[in-house]
């Protein structure tokens, strides 16, 4: 266990400064020269590297993350969860942290592997003495290296997304959610959730604008809104439903509440479909809460509460006039309002909360009504193509479908557990994420650590094969060259390194730079899959010396279902963010904190 | 705020979580089975202290502040909420499980593999009693046929274990008397029933009385799906509760609305219970309609002047004073009031508003009003001055229940009232046995009766206060054993024997896995090592239960004899063995009491009747197994919101 004597002195001024903030008088910003070299910081950027190293891959341990005076324990192996639940003391850290957490949001995948890959870029380079400028300059060249075999069409740790067949995106899908096993899936579960994935994906896709059926399609006030030329990707929203097999859980088009306490008496005197809806996405309770804190001064004999209630079921009154049949709010409604709708047949939804509201007003066409103060114009209604009922356990969940094109559905996830729930509704959310990725780049790669060895092979071989050119570019010795590619290497297979902990050390084979675990005696395929057979084979631990070789290219690709496939985005995006950054940290020469 | 970074990491085969864990379940080894011991817990720092009997209760007391207290807390928490029992299973083994973890971590075992390998077993169990999950049906039936030659609950080998611990298995009750004298098999015993356990199927020729001073007629035996001997198969030793339960359900059978089918009806929404101290246990019981306490005289002679009418009510959802607001006001904090020194007319807001709500509730004729939140008690002095019963403190899901069956709407503020929100035919009455019984006491109990409503009052009673709260959640348990026994449609073989069977089970398959030499070992090569060590985890529960249930003295007998049993079974490999589990167990158990026991052969037939619910079980299994799993791989504790100056976080890493 490490113990660290972290420097006490900010925080005691800190508390002085804040006792007596007017007689002390303001204390000097703490420099601190060439940061990395600082032991505690060197340290704790160790640990931050083993943590993040510890969550990688389907065997990654969990984290527990709890405040010192109680309540939820949040477990979780992911790492935008993880480092968004983490305050750290040291500013570079931060950095890393915030860049990870970044990557993960923007891209969705490959958050852990941008930490790990820049924490080690730049461990390696002070263990090898490189000089920050110098490693910048190497890291720079090799990423673009990277980048460029990456789509080049002799790559081999690429496959092309079929998207006539559906299977390649269920692995994609597998792939990213089998990678925690907070989740805690069995094989059956796994596939249930990656189709469930899949198909909220699919009905997120819209249907291509040359479709004959679309401009027949039943025109919803959403469609005239949009312009002809652009489409844009339907939303999928996920309500979780914790206390429930992973079987239960499924795609419904359109939007799907969970909702406290709904009159299922109400629905049954509905007349047909489409229905109109009013939405309000602000607080109907009668309050004077739109006026924040600014002061009021009232006549005694007014009534303001009374006033605003009179208001309110004047809106009622036109809403029932205008044959509404949806009343929804975001926040609470009157009781009395409610009251008053639903003694007039209107099924009332409140408290539907921000995340929701938006999408509802997309799906049904709807324009937001802010004010209770001016008539509700004819064109901010909407329309719900029908409503339903559905029964999960003991909860009545009410169904919202679409009038036109499905542009929402909503993915129910059911898990036994909170925890297990929580980290599969990320995972379910980034695996889609994943997927809409590859529309863009309609690549993946291989995952279980092979892209990583067959990439770093590959930079061994072309670095070697051109060093002298490549140092005379970079302005440096052939040594240096050799010396910033080996650290590099060392970063990537780093990663694949972590996929395993227990066993004896990953292998890599010295034909296809495919990934092998001399775990199983007899090998029947390599970590992501494609390679079936290592007879012939020579196999190396990873991180030993070997010669440098062109990795082959396999003869035949066979994309089955148990292959293990990474997003191509993802990775790409995920390497230059680690480069960057630890050029970034390379170069800090000094960090200057202002204490006061 | 600093953070600091613990390890939890696996050192030298020790995993703290796991430890922590273990000692945590084994604290609870007590609460298994039908004879639970009862645990005090005293709070040092406040002197109070509490009487808990189920492993919820105590997680809720104690109050664990470590992660792993906390995870352990939440998954109980969860099975309780969802399934109302089995939480004793949960927690032991959880524990269990744990130290089958650990001995695998200690042996080297990786944890892929360990996990591999227990997802398995448990697998391979719940495949085994699905096998041999018996129909609702088949085991009702069953039953009714043994019930007609033994009688009820004769030879349960469990007891209520509030009571008193059984040695002997018997009950000591009229029915345990009359096995006691040893009748055999062939007399017929006219048994004298509860007419708890009259369920309207059977009795279609009796009339069911809710006189409560006849406590016994005649049971009628029917083949037809009758509640009883289900009822008696789950009951787990809480005969007691069991018959409340039952006579709810008759209860609600007999006001279920036309069209529904009346048989083994059993709604559990509409139950409520009433815990009342001071009376001795034996007058709990059950009533139709809605239950309170009532602390003021008035109340109880504006009652008895409502009795026999058909009253009019209305139900606020909210409190019903002047300052109320719903739920999502906000109140406005920067308002002044402008007064106009003319116009005064020296009546408060207040006064206003109840002049206005008594005008309200006058002018609609309401007789009682149920109101989820409190009431200003002037108001409630005007309201009894005008004859309007004011309830307080109702819970919404009775309120709904009330709005369904009287036609009523609830509203939240008394404004919104209107002749369209009152509902109609309630009746109130005032219990006036307990009347005489409470007079010490000044609390009097009424009952509000919608006249369509299935709505149930359990009224629980016990002398001793503190164990109030335990005979209320073990009604609940019963409630639910049965709720969950007729949802299934199929039950475990209880009293140990499913477990005999997971045992069983896992070593058929260690056997079959060991000798194979194929290509299976290489997959999973510690699969027989994790199998073993999970049979006796399982073996470790049977022989708590024996040991809890005072049939052997120490469990290192109960486990020789588990372990006899099985090996004679395997050499004999009789065909029917997996047909009749239980009588073999039960016969074993017998023979551990010792040889002079065995002309008790009427209790051992008897044994077999006792069931368990598959879905709580197969839940707490997983449950238990998903949280062994979730701390088994955690390698880091990371705490926040730590002052980096405290003392207690010396040798830990602060980020």
């Amino acid at each position: 266990m490490l113990s660290v004597n972290s420097a006490t002195l900010p925080t005691d001024r800190q508390t002085a400064v804040a006792v007596m903030s007017r007689v002390c008088k303001k204390a000097a910003s703490r420099c601190t020269d060439d940061p990395l070299a600082v032991p505690e910081l060197w340290q704790k950027f160790a640990v931050l590297r083993l943590m993040l190293s510890s969550c990688y891959g389907p065997g990654g341990r969990f984290k527990q993350i709890h405040n010192n005076v109680g309540g939820h324990v949040l477990t979780t192996s992911t790492s935008s969860v993880l480092l968004r639940a983490l305050t750290f003391s040291e500013d570079l850290l931060k950095l890393v942290a915030g860049a990870v957490i970044n990557h993960a949001a923007r891209l969705g995948d490959c958050g852990l592997f941008t930490g790990i890959v820049c924490i080690n870029l730049v461990q390696n380079a002070r263990g090898m003495n490189l000089s920050a400028a110098l490693a910048t300059r190497v890291y720079r060249h090799l990423l673009a290296e990277c980048r460029r075999y990456l789509r080049s069409e002799s790559c081999g740790c690429r496959v092309e997304v079929d998207f006539s067949n559906v299977q390649t995106l269920i692995t994609l899908a597998r792939t990213v959610i089998s990678s925690k096993r907070v989740c805690m899936l069995t094989p059956e579960e796994l596939q249930h959730i990656s189709s469930v994935t899949v198909q909220a994906f699919l009905l997120s896709v819209p249907s291509a604008p040359s479709d004959p059926s679309h401009s027949s399609a039943p025109s919803g006030p959403s469609e005239s809104s949009e312009s002809p030329g652009r489409r844009c990707f339907g939303r999928t929203v996920t309500i979780p439903l914790e206390g429930l097999p992973v079987g239960d859980s499924a795609v419904f088009p359109g939007l799907l509440l969970d909702l406290p306490v709904l009159q299922s008496g109400d629905l049954q005197r509905l007349g047909p479909a489409p229905y109109k809806i009013a939405l309000f996405n602000m607080s109907l309770s009668g309050d004077l809460s739109d006026m924040e804190d600014a002061a009021l001064e009232i006549h005694a004999g007014l009534n303001p509460d009374q006033v605003l209630l009179d208001q309110l079921l004047k809106l009622g009154e036109q809403v029932v006039r205008d044959g509404v049949v949806l009343f929804v709010c975001q926040r609470v409604i009157h009781p009395v309002l409610q009251q008053y709708l639903r003694e007039r047949g209107l099924v009332v939804i409140e408290r539907l909360g921000a995340a929701l509201v938006e999408p509802l007003a997309q799906m049904t066409g709807t324009t937001m009504i802010s004010s209770i103060y001016s008539p509700i114009p004819a064109q901010a209604y909407g329309l719900v193509g029908g409503l339903r009922l559905h029964h999960r356990a003991s909860k009545e969940l009410l169904q919202l479908l679409p009038s036109g094109d499905p542009a929402l559905s909503t993915v129910l996830l059911c898990h036994r557990n909170q925890t297990m729930l929580e980290e599969l509704k990320v995972m379910c959310e980034r695996a889609e994420h994943v997927l809409r990725l590859t529309l863009k780049e309609p690549y993946a790669l291989l995952g279980g650590g092979c892209t990583e060895t067959l990439l770093s092979a590959y930079i061994r071989y072309t670095t070697e094969s051109r060093a002298a050119e490549v140092a005379v570019d970079l302005s440096c010795s052939l040594s240096e060259v050799l010396l910033g590619t080996e650290s590099f290497c060392r970063a990537l297979l780093s990663v694949a390194g972590s996929l395993e902990r227990e066993d004896p050390p990953l292998l890599m084979d010295l034909t296809f730079a495919h990934c092998w675990n001399s775990r199983t005696s007899d090998q029947l395929c390599c970590s992501c899959g494609l390679i079936m057979n290592s007879s012939g084979l020579e196999q190396n631990p990873i991180n030993t010396e070997h010669q440098a070789f062109l990795p082959e290219l396999p003869q035949k690709l066979d994309l089955h279902p148990t292959l293990l496939l990474d997003s191509f985005s993802a990775k790409i995006s995920a390497l230059s963010v680690a480069v960057e950054v630890a050029c970034l940290l390379l170069d800090v020469k000094y960090t200057i904190k202002d204490v006061n | 705020m600093v953070l600091l970074c613990r390890s939890g990491a696996v050192n030298q085969g020790r995993h703290i979580g796991l430890q922590q864990l273990e000692a945590v379940a084994a604290s609870t080894h007590s609460f298994l089975g039908p004879n639970k011991r009862y645990k005090f817990i005293q709070d040092e720092a406040t002197g109070e202290s509490a009487l808990v009997c189920s492993c919820y209760r105590l997680l809720e007391q104690l109050e664990l502040s470590s992660s792993v207290g906390q995870l352990l807390h939440e998954t109980v928490r969860a099975h309780q909420g969802t399934l109302h029992s089995g939480t004793g299973t949960v927690v032991f083994l959880a524990g269990v499980w744990s130290r089958v973890a650990l001995e695998c971590l200690h042996k080297g075992i990786s944890i892929p593999h360990i996990i591999a390998g227990m997802s398995k077993g448990l697998d391979l169990c719940v495949e085994v009693c699905k096998r041999n999950a018996v129909t609702v049906e088949e085991g009702i039936c069953k039953s009714a046929v043994q019930k007609q030659t033994n009688g009820l609950f004769t030879g349960l080998f469990i007891d209520t274990g509030v009571k008193k611990s059984t040695q002997d298995g018997g009950v000591k009750s009229i029915n345990g008397v009359l096995n006691q004298e040893k009748r055999p098999l062939k007399h017929r015993i006219k048994l004298k029933h509860s007419r708890h356990f009259n369920s309207c199927s059977a009795g279609a020729e009796e009339t069911h009385s809710v006189d409560f001073t006849s406590p016994n007629l005649h049971q009628k035996c029917s083949k037809t799906l009758d509640l009883t001997p289900l009822a008696e198969a789950v009951s787990h030793g809480c005969e007691a509760s069991m018959r409340l339960v039952m006579e709810a359900s008759r209860i609600q059978s007999t006001y279920v609305p036309q069209g529904h089918s009346s048989h083994n009806f059993l709604d559990v929404d509409r139950l409520v219970t009433c815990p009342l101290p001071g009376l001795s246990e034996e007058h709990s019981c059950v009533l139709h309609g809605y239950v309170v306490k009532s602390c003021r005289v008035e109340q109880v002679s504006l009652v008895k002047h409502f009795e026999e009418r058909a009253l009019k009510i209305g139900l606020i959802n909210g409190d019903l004073t002047e300052s109320y607001r719903h739920v999502g006001f906000n109140r406005p904090k920067n308002v002044t009031y402008i007064h106009d020194s003319c116009i005064s007319t020296g009546v408060s807001v207040e006064q206003e508003w109840m002049d206005r709500a008594l005008r309200i509730l006058l002018n609609l004729s309401i007789d009682i009003l149920l109101v989820n939140g409190m009431v200003t008690s002037q108001l409630k002095s005007h309201c009894l001055s005008h004859n309007i019963l004011v309830i307080e403190h109702v819970k919404v899901t009775i309120l709904n229940n009330f709005a369904t069956t009287t036609g009523a709407v609830s509203v939240s503020y008394v404004t919104q009232l209107s002749e369209r929100c009152v509902g109609s035919g309630v009746q109130v009455s005032v219990l006036r046995d307990y009347q005489n019984t409470l007079k010490t006491e000044s609390s009097t109990l009424l009952n509000i009766v919608a006249s369509a409503t299935t709505l149930v009052t359990v009224i629980i009673t016990s002398s001793v206060h503190a164990k109030l709260q335990s005979l209320e959640d073990q009604f609940w348990s019963c409630t639910y054993r049965l709720h969950h026994a007729l949802n299934d449609g199929k039950l475990l073989p209880g009293a140990g024997m499913t477990e005999l069977l997971c045992i069983r089970q896992l070593y058929r398959h260690k056997d079959v896995s060991q000798n194979s030499k194929d290509r299976q070992k290489d997959v999973a090569p510690y699969e027989p090592v994790i199998l073993q060590l999970m049979a006796e985890g399982w073996m470790d529960y049977i022989s708590t239960l024996m040991f809890n249930a005072g049939q052997v003295t120490a469990k290192a007998h109960a486990w020789t004899h588990i372990a006899q049993h099985l090996k004679e079974f395997e050499s004999k490999s009789l065909p029917g063995w997996l047909k009749s589990p239980l009588k073999t167990y039960s016969n074993s158990t017998n023979a551990i009491q010792g040889k002079g026991d065995q002309d008790r052969g009427e209790g051992t037939v008897e044994r077999d009747e006792v069931y368990d619910n598959m879905t709580v079980k197969f839940e707490a299994w997983r449950g238990a197994l998903d949280l062994v799993f979730l701390i088994l791989q955690t390698d880091t504790e990371i705490i926040t919101g730590i002052n980096e100056s405290d003392s207690q976080f010396r040798d830990v890493m602060f980020l």
